[in-house]
């Protein structure tokens, strides 16, 4: 806005005052960052959280010949969102990574990211039809955080890397969006 | 704090409000253009999907912020209604900055057909909705539909669509080419013995009035160009508005209220500043054009003992009629050979058979290539999945690596209806960042739209099938019976960005708020400018003919403006 030299970010700020930005922005920041720490290179994420989150995004988008959700920093993504625009949804996080770590301790006796391959498809399965078992699930819908944490996911991997994820342009080179790179040298 | 007085306010700067200053300050009146959203300009322009208009989980690109601005919708009156954001299908967002809606949109540039101002003459009235006629016909608008055209600047080929009304001049630019994406669609449509054509596009083909042409980057729809060959409001008539220097545009200002003295005419705009700042802006006019649903949430908010249920709403029309092209249907058809290339703007192909023609309902609408699916994300997002289930795993990945460079999206707006139920109003309890109470939406899809819905799907599948898709990715045409139990069974509604109606113009005050040339029928110095005014949508994308009415209803107040006092 540059006849009045506030952003827009700010000035959103400014009215927030009135209203209800940010009384979900305190609650946001005091469940991110009163009690546990944050993973090192992480803003938002616990050390267990970011192993969990990473497990589940693996299984949205594994790897093969190309990058999965791990290696292309989709965990480094979400971090980053919710310690800035969206951190009113990270007591969200919190409550459905808990959730999913213990159905799967209940389940097989691990927390997800220890459990197999197939065992964590089949609880992302479950999660997605809203079958989860647990009580954990009680607290906070089973379908709805798989919804949430899926589109993040998508996000993360197929967003611009500017945004903390698709490391190395991965899934523009993948895809093909990105005009393909130059194998050889110009012919003379 | 009231400011000096100047002869018109105009509220909003999208297609309608933007012409309405500039024809105004052209005319020599003294404008004052507000705006809630903040200035944008080619240099923010980005290639990051996740900071443009899509809906993504964060901020919309161009506004409007997703917690500021909640409203709430129903599917009926019965129901209660749940808040939701800009963010969130159904919401009947337009962007907020300079420009309204149009810095990001896709620019498609239609004229409306000349059946679609007179539906209710043709079809009568389909039970349970309002259809009625306009009190204008398309030869009153073509003039201005030209001015549009020419003082916008808008690509394409006069009769290269056959079913086109009657035009007076050809466009001021050719249209941009084919992509490979429309010349698989042309080759489909074709074989069918349709009339495919290149779209009419609001981007310059050839530099024009000072703007270079379109380079052809890959970010176009719901995103600001960085060029500005985009025609968007912000790099075309608010300058042009500007450089007269009788228009002072005002960003970040958040219209509360319009005001009325003691003989129930408009006298002053009620805004909150971008320091949250009450202030009161007097006039001799006030031209509202906030979008369909902004504009009725201002009159319904702007309370007086005159007008004790909102502004120019007498008669409890206003936000009633209210419109979107809920029988949309987008469909990608998934091809052997590579057809992606990454160069935009990724629509550039239409055929309009089925416009009031072979077997559409009411007034059918064209159909057209679009662009949606060329972004990894939204492609990711809506191709991959089994029905009912998101898309993932390595099946979903596999999928979305091989079919991003072979899919063509199409995408047909369908009808969109007037009805009984759908309105908005003021939520009782809702208010937003600035205290003001926010619209309700109420709306269910008509069985008619749902018909639409399916008729323009099974019309894809044709398309495709005759290009070339790969058969066994093309979903099965709906049957009869289908799309009968669909069309009993209606659970969808909303409104998206192409809303219109809701301060329908009329000869009847009973039952229209605006008369023939969109000033309020009980305030005379009130004038709409915007697709609230529109009694039914046409088939089309509606922005040029928001603009070509605004040119209309613009050269009609400068004609009877005498200075001071605005007088019938």
């Amino acid at each position: 806005m540059p006849d009045t030299g506030i952003t827009r970010r700010k000035f959103i700020g400014l009215l927030g005052a009135a209203g209800m930005p940010r009384s979900a922005r305190r609650r946001g920041a005091r469940a991110g960052t009163a009690k546990q720490k944050a993973a090192p290179g992480y803003q938002a994420l616990t050390a267990e959280q970011v192993s969990t989150l990473t497990a589940f995004a693996e299984q949205m988008i594994p790897a093969d010949a190309d990058a999965g959700a791990r290696e292309a920093g989709v965990g480094h993504y979400i971090d980053h969102i919710l310690a800035g625009a969206q951190r009113s949804k990270l007591p969200r996080y919190a409550a459905g990574l808990a959730a999913l770590d213990q159905t799967a301790r209940s389940l097989h006796g691990r927390k997800f990211a220890q459990c197999t391959f197939q065992q964590q498809t089949a609880l992302c399965q479950a999660l997605e039809q809203g079958r989860a078992p647990g009580a954990a699930w009680r607290k906070i819908s089973g379908q709805r955080f798989f919804t949430l944490a899926w589109r993040h996911v998508l996000e993360g991997y197929y967003g611009a890397p500017a945004n903390g994820g698709n490391a190395g342009y991965a899934s523009w080179h993948m895809t093909g969006f990105l005009p393909p790179r130059r194998r050889r040298a110009v012919k003379r | 704090m009231s400011l000096p007085k100047v002869n018109a306010v105009v509220v909003g700067s999208g297609a309608g409000g933007a012409v309405a200053a500039k024809c105004l300050s052209a005319a020599g009146l003294r404008v004052v253009l507000l705006e809630r959203g903040p200035q944008v300009n080619a240099g923010q322009a980005t290639h990051d999907i996740l900071h443009s208009q899509y809906d993504t989980s964060g901020e919309l690109g161009c506004g409007p912020a997703l917690a500021a601005n909640p409203r709430t919708y129903r599917l009926t009156p019965e129901q209660r209604a749940r808040r939701i954001y800009p963010n969130q299908g159904g919401y009947g967002r337009t962007a907020a900055c300079t420009g309204g809606g149009t810095p990001p949109y896709g620019c498609m540039a239609w004229r409306f057909a000349e059946k679609d101002f007179r539906l209710k003459s043709l079809y009568g009235v389909p039970a349970g909705t309002t259809v009625e006629d306009w009190p204008i016909s398309y030869q009153d608008l073509e003039p201005y539909y030209t001015q549009a055209e020419y003082e916008i600047g808008i690509s394409g080929r006069a009769g290269a669509n056959p079913f086109e009304a009657p035009r007076s001049q050809p466009y001021p630019l050719p249209p941009l080419p084919y992509d490979r994406g429309g010349r698989v669609f042309a080759r489909g449509a074709r074989a069918l013995g349709l009339h495919p054509f290149p779209l009419p596009l609001a981007i310059l083909s050839r530099p024009y009035d000072g703007r270079p042409a379109c380079i052809h980057c890959n970010a176009c729809e719901r995103f600001l160009c960085e060029v500005n060959a985009k025609s968007a409001m912000h790099a075309t008539l608010i300058p042009k508005a500007l450089a007269t220097g009788l228009c002072e545009l005002r960003t970040g200002c958040m219209a509360r209220e319009l005001r009325v003295d003691a003989r129930g005419r408009a006298r002053a705009v009620a805004y909150h500043g971008p320091d949250g700042q009450l202030q009161e802006q007097p006039a001799d006019l006030v031209i509202v054009a906030c979008s369909a649903t902004e504009t009725c949430r201002l009159l319904l908010n702007s309370k007086s003992k005159l007008f004790p249920e909102g502004l120019a709403n007498r008669q409890g029309q206003v936000g009633r009629h209210i419109m979107d092209h809920t029988g949309g249907a987008g469909l990608p058809g998934f091809f052997a050979q590579p057809i992606y290339q990454p160069s935009g703007p990724g629509f550039t192909a239409a055929v309009a058979d089925f416009v009031h023609a072979r077997g559409a309902p009411l007034n059918g609408s064209m159909i057209a290539t679009m662009a949606e699916l060329r972004q990894p994300l939204a492609f990711a997002e809506n191709c991959g999945g089994r029905f009912g289930t998101h898309p993932w795993g390595l099946r979903a990945k596999q999928f979305v690596r091989h079919y991003f460079r072979r899919t063509v999206g199409l995408y047909a707006p369908g009808i969109g209806l007037p009805t009984e139920n759908n309105r908005v109003d003021l939520d009782p309890e809702v208010r937003d960042a600035w205290g003001i109470p926010v619209l309700r939406v109420t709306h269910r899809a008509h069985p008619l739209e749902v018909r639409s819905s399916y008729f323009f799907r099974n019309r894809m599948i044709e398309i495709l099938r005759a290009a070339g898709a790969i058969e066994a990715l093309l979903p099965r045409p709906a049957s009869e019976a289908e799309i009968e139990r669909a069309a009993s069974h209606i659970r969808w509604g909303g409104l998206g960005e192409h809303q219109v109606g809701g301060c329908r113009m009329g000869r009847d005050p009973k039952t229209s708020v605006l008369n023939a040339n969109c000033q309020a029928h009980e305030v005379e110095n009130l004038f709409v400018a915007d697709g609230s005014s529109f009694p039914s949508i046409g088939g089309f994308n509606p922005s040029l003919t928001i603009q070509a009415n605004a040119y209309r209803v613009s050269a009609y107040i400068a004609r009877e403006w005498r200075g001071g006092a605005f007088r019938t």
